[in-house]
């Protein structure tokens, strides 16, 4: 299968920038209190970018199936992701109560 | 994201707000179902599978098996019939003739069976219209009821499709206004704040599921309420202008395949052959056949295939019924293709994500369950914000009624269609029974119980254990066994058993989460909760 | 509000007087079908015109207007070919 293949591929590829810009998402980590560098402005603009990517090329071949997949699963793996870190933040000091 | 006046965001929040609270429930549920028909095809293989897998759901003798019901069928149901394989590959074949009931409103009437592909043999015959052919449906009668719930809440049409239209334009308005309300979009793609203020993680939780779900919410609406408006009052509207009333002729016009009539009785032509043409010809699983004046000299074989690999568009393959010959390839809609022809077909991929195979269906599956998420967690969000007025009080109830009763209603459907095929008892009374007597003790729950968290914890419990305890269910009714299911080849049976008890481990493992994190809920933190009025109000 | 019935009519009938209007295209059936399949997308079109207009009196005329507009079409096609018959 062609298009799943595609698509798995893309999907990966998506993946990794994608992780990247969530565990380094300013308004996230603010509001955990966590003293990680946050991304700037430009990076956070660079990371997207390559999350698109992927995405931009299965349309200029024409993997339409391939597409719709793609944005499926960077849509619903990016919730999932944003739910998972709101819930366990990794090597995050986060300070329960310091407010 | 998008500069609006403060009266026009208000306006847009209150549509957004208010539309919810008339339709969110009903939405939910259309969504739920949703989610659930996505498999619907794998619900029907899963819950009626034959002994073993079958290879060939069209194999050598089709033409046999539907050649030899065609003579037990009274001739006037000849004018069209189909054949495609539905529940554990069963070949469902129906001889039928349009006519129009009491009300004016076309339907089919004639004779339907089904053929264990295998061996060739019948397996069952009815007799009736359309619909009662259908409620007698044993093997397919579980996926039927999600997607019947899905599809009109298992009202009469119109009125069932007319109101599954409106919760479509419904979910329509809430895509655009909470894409157009909503400031920060991109800036909180990942804020999702879970300590301290509740209603600040309600806020949270809402949006960013919204959030990333926007688009998909917006074609999943659109596509949706196009198939509902279609059938419930788009097609009958346009032949009342352009035809004169007559659907009939519209269809025909639209489809594209030249009526020329020619009643001169004549021997149709082998199916096996036409099938292993198409076959070479498209270089695709044939999936549906549709064959017009059986036995009659104008006979006209219309074979549609699966999509191919790559493509979200692909011809159908139109044949001479009585002397078997290829005639040409044709888009599903014109003779040609045309902007709306392909507009058409590109609805059923969007809206079904069935296009490449189990991949794309999971994908969907989980849009569509984000789309469910974002729903209740709207209305949690919506009385949460007005806990202290009573009168919200019975939404909020209602929401947690509906949000945990009907996974588990649902689940219990199936509780009743299992036990009641095996007693041999009319199995869509015994489903809608159960579940409308589950739907109502989550009710009485949800409105006796003071705790809101109580009952979340005990109907997610319920769907927890339900769905864990629906393979063994299955293998208690005279299901296939695992190692047999392995043996012969019924690879989904074995998949879905364990998704519905992985679904179901999931349900109690996010009730141990909720265990855990509650009491660290902390005091109210009021520059957060200011934070989440204003960007909610602003 | 009242833009809600009013607007879902207004939009059926700009459907259906659609297929009067649009180019047939090259397979005979793109004023049909393409009406059907975009029926969602010209409800949501004229819903939040009527909501979004300031001058509650400019939206009425607007969507009245395209609806009488339709309703003189359609009567127009419909008594032109009972008389055609």
């Amino acid at each position: 299968m062609n298009t799943n293949l595609y698509a798995a591929l893309t999907l990966a590829l998506s993946f990794t920038p994608l992780l990247r810009i969530a565990l380094r998402d300013p308004k996230r980590l603010r509001s955990l209190r966590s003293r990680l560098a946050t991304a700037t402005p430009a990076e956070r603009r660079w990371l997207a970018t390559l999350t698109l990517l992927p995405g931009v090329a299965l349309c200029l071949i024409g993997q339409w199936p391939a597409f719709l997949i793609w944005i499926g699963g960077v849509t619903a793996g990016g919730w999932t992701l944003a739910l998972w870190f709101s819930r366990s933040p990794p090597s995050v000091e986060a300070s329960p109560s310091g407010h | 994201m998008i500069k609006l006046s403060q009266e026009r965001t208000k306006t847009l929040l209150a549509i957004h707000g208010w539309s919810a609270v008339f339709l969110g429930l009903l939405l939910y549920a259309v969504i739920l179902t949703g989610v659930a028909s996505v498999f619907s095809e794998e619900i029907g293989d899963w819950s009626a599978p034959l002994s073993t897998d079958v290879r060939d759901p069209f194999p050598a003798g089709t033409d046999a098996m539907i050649r030899g019901l065609a003579e037990t069928v009274d001739p006037q149901f000849h004018e069209e019939m189909f054949f495609f394989p539905r529940a554990g590959d069963r070949l469902y074949v129906f001889f039928h003739k349009h006519e129009t009931d009491e009300n004016g409103k076309p339907r089919d009437r004639g004779v339907a069976a089904e053929f264990d592909p295998r061996t060739g043999n019948m397996i069952e015959r009815r007799e009736g219209t359309g619909e009662e052919i259908e409620a007698g449906d044993k093997a397919n009668a579980l996926a039927h009821f999600m997607v019947d719930l899905h599809v009109r809440l298992h009202l009469r049409n119109p009125w069932g499709l007319l109101l599954t239209g409106v919760l479509g334009l419904a979910m329509l308005v809430a895509a655009v206004t909470g894409f157009v309300i909503h400031r920060h979009l991109i800036r909180e793609l990942f804020t999702l704040r879970r300590r301290g203020d509740k209603l600040l993680t309600a806020r949270d939780t809402h949006v960013i599921a919204g959030t990333w779900n926007l688009p998909f919410a917006f074609i999943l609406a659109f596509t949706g309420s196009y198939f509902s408006f279609g059938g419930a009052f788009g097609i009958p509207a346009m032949a009342m202008v352009a035809f004169g009333g007559d659907q009939e002729k519209m269809i025909e016009t639209v489809i594209g395949n030249p009526p020329a009539e020619d009643k001169t009785p004549a021997t149709m032509a082998n199916l096996d052959a036409m099938i292993a043409d198409v076959r070479a010809r498209s270089g695709a699983e044939l999936s549906f056949v549709q064959v017009a004046h059986w036995g009659r000299a104008d006979a006209l074989v219309t074979m549609f295939v699966n999509y191919r690999d790559g493509e979200l568009f692909g011809p159908s393959y139109v044949y001479g019924g009585a002397d078997g010959q290829f005639r040409y390839a044709k888009p599903n809609l014109g003779l040609v293709p045309s902007a709306g022809g392909k507009l058409f077909e590109l609805m059923a991929p969007l809206h079904f994500g069935n296009f490449a195979g189990v991949f794309s269906k999971a994908v969907w599956f989980a849009l569509g369950f984000a789309g469910a998420y974002v729903t209740i967690t709207g209305l949690l969000l919506w009385t949460q914000r007005r806990r202290e007025q009573p009168a919200w009080e019975h939404l909020a109830r209602a929401t947690h009624w509906v949000g945990y009763g009907l996974p588990l209603a649902l689940t219990a459907a199936a509780y009743g269609y299992f036990p009641a095929r095996t007693l041999g008892a009319d199995v869509n009374v015994a489903m809608m029974s159960v579940f409308m007597a589950t739907a109502a003790v989550a009710a009485a729950l949800s409105w006796r119980l003071a705790s809101l968290e109580t009952i979340k914890r005990l109907l997610l419990g319920a769907t927890g254990i339900g769905l864990i305890g629906l393979p063994l269910l299955r293998l208690l009714c005279e299901g296939i066994g695992w190692a047999s299911a392995f043996t012969h080849g019924l690879h989904t049976v074995l998949a879905m058993d364990l998704a519905l008890a992985l679904g179901g481990a999931l349900c109690l493992w996010s009730l141990r989460r909720v265990t855990r994190t509650a009491p660290t809920a902390g005091p109210q933190d009021d520059a957060d909760l200011d934070d989440a009025d204003e960007a909610h109000r602003a | 509000m009242l833009a809600g019935p009013l607007v879902f009519i207004c939009a059926a009938l700009v459907m259906s007087g659609g297929a009067l209007w649009l180019p047939k295209g090259p397979a005979q059936i793109d004023n049909i079908v393409l009406p059907i399949v975009l029926f969602p997308a010209i409800w949501a079109a004229f819903f939040f015109y009527a909501c979004l207009d300031r001058r509650l009196g400019r939206a009425y005329a607007v969507i009245g207007g395209l609806s009488l507009l339709h309703v003189a079409m359609i009567a127009a096609h419909l008594l032109a070919s009972r008389t055609g018959a």
